[in-house]
């Protein structure tokens, strides 16, 4: 399938709509001064030729299950979508990922987006671990907002695959391996993102070193941060900033 | 009746015009017009559902809630279009789906034409996309002269 897009002003657009409507049953979602259309075959070159300002992405018969949502930009500063949606305005970071299969960390869930919250509360300062990272969202945007060098871990091949997909997409620097957290060694750096079940809390909080500055923490439910938050305390971190939503996801930034 | 006023009630030319569409187009058997078309179209797209040459084009930008209607023109005499009361929820009515009725008036020089637009619409949310049928009878309000 291939996905056109081409300039079109407003003020002369429905001339041009005039024009091509009647020859594009599916017809073309507009997006600010440009339009956009998807058809199984492309555009022959002598139809492009009569386009501004146009582009031709061939796009996955399936981009539609691919699409992470609309795209959701956090904080009014980071903005994470799929490669099938729109680009956000200028100034805001751009972070494009695709998921798939079951893989994890696609930015439309809500402990992902309240992670990266947290994580825009921080000024970076040194390296940065994704545990638990799946197709490796919060690596990337700590990537982007200056973290370095930036790793991730996660158990699921496919993530993986995936999530070094995204890092190329992307243009950053993260290093995604698969590892088991339950068993094998954590990476560890100055700030750890855990958005993961309780025993992987448990893991992190066994495993943690002076190297540590800042843990973000998601993936539990309010029932579970009791006995995650007193885990920490006993290594030394404090609960700085605390997030959570109407059907009991909780994240938590904890610093020392 | 000149040419050119009878070619804006041809069904050959409606059917050529509109082929890209899907359009079909046939004349009533009491004189006028029918224009038939339906189409799945995702959710923000903007479609030509209906196409009258010479006269107006519908399209219809379908979203999860609301339904966008742009009527345009494509003659230089004056329009005016109509919604009945009644088919402005008829999109989004949880009973199931309800027409959307429109009214088109051309005030061609012959003597007005009148464009019954009857829409009806089916939204698949798993596709993200919605079905329309719809169809439009045009006939002269009187005798052309």
């Amino acid at each position: 399938m291939f996905r056109t897009s081409f300039r079109s002003p407003e003020d002369d657009r429905e001339a041009l709509l005039d024009a091509i409507l009647p020859l594009l049953p599916s017809g073309v979602h507009e997006d600010g001064d440009r339009l956009v259309t998807f058809s199984g075959a492309p555009f022959s070159r002598a139809v492009l030729d009569l386009l501004e300002d146009w582009a031709v992405d061939e796009v996955p018969a399936d981009w539609k299950s691919r699409r992470t949502g609309e795209g959701v930009v956090i904080g009014g500063r980071v903005c994470i979508r799929s490669p099938f949606d729109p680009p956000p305005a200028e100034g805001i970071v751009d972070v494009v990922v695709e998921r798939r299969g079951s893989a994890f960390g696609s930015g439309s869930h809500p402990t992902t987006q309240m992670c990266v919250a947290l994580l825009l509360e921080l000024s970076p300062d040194g390296g940065a671990a994704d545990l638990g990272c799946g197709v490796g969202t919060l690596a990337i945007v700590a990537a982007k907002l200056g973290w370095a060098p930036v790793v991730g871990v996660d158990r699921v091949p496919v993530a993986i695959e995936v999530g070094r997909e995204n890092v190329a997409r992307n243009g950053v620097a993260v290093q995604l391996e698969v590892a088991d957290l339950a068993v094998e060694p954590l990476p560890l750096a100055p700030l750890l993102l855990v958005n993961a079940p309780p025993p992987v809390q448990e893991r992190v909080i066994a495993s943690m070193t002076g190297e540590v500055r800042h843990v973000i923490v998601s993936g539990i439910v309010a029932d579970e941060v009791p006995a995650v938050v007193a885990g920490y305390k006993g290594v030394g971190f404090d609960v700085a900033q605390a997030l959570g939503t109407e059907d009991e996801w909780i994240a938590l930034r904890l610093s020392c | 009746m000149d040419r050119a006023a009878a070619e804006l009630l041809s069904p050959d030319r409606a059917a050529a015009e509109g082929a890209a569409l899907g359009q079909l187009a046939c004349e009533l058997p009491s004189g006028g017009l029918l224009i038939t078309a339906s189409r799945l179209v995702e959710f923000g797209a903007r479609a030509a559902i209906l196409l009258a040459p010479g006269l107006f084009r519908l399209d219809l930008t379908p979203r999860e809630e609301t339904l966008g209607l742009y009527p345009r023109a494509l003659c230089d005499w004056e329009v005016e279009w109509r919604a009945g009361e009644d088919s402005w929820d008829g999109y989004r009515d949880p009973k199931g789906p309800g027409p959307i009725e429109l009214l088109g008036l051309f005030d061609v020089p012959d003597g007005p034409l009148r464009a019954w637009i009857h829409v009806l619409s089916f939204t698949e949310r798993d596709a993200l996309a919605t079905h329309f049928v719809a169809k439009c009878e045009i006939t002269w309000t009187s005798a052309p002269s």
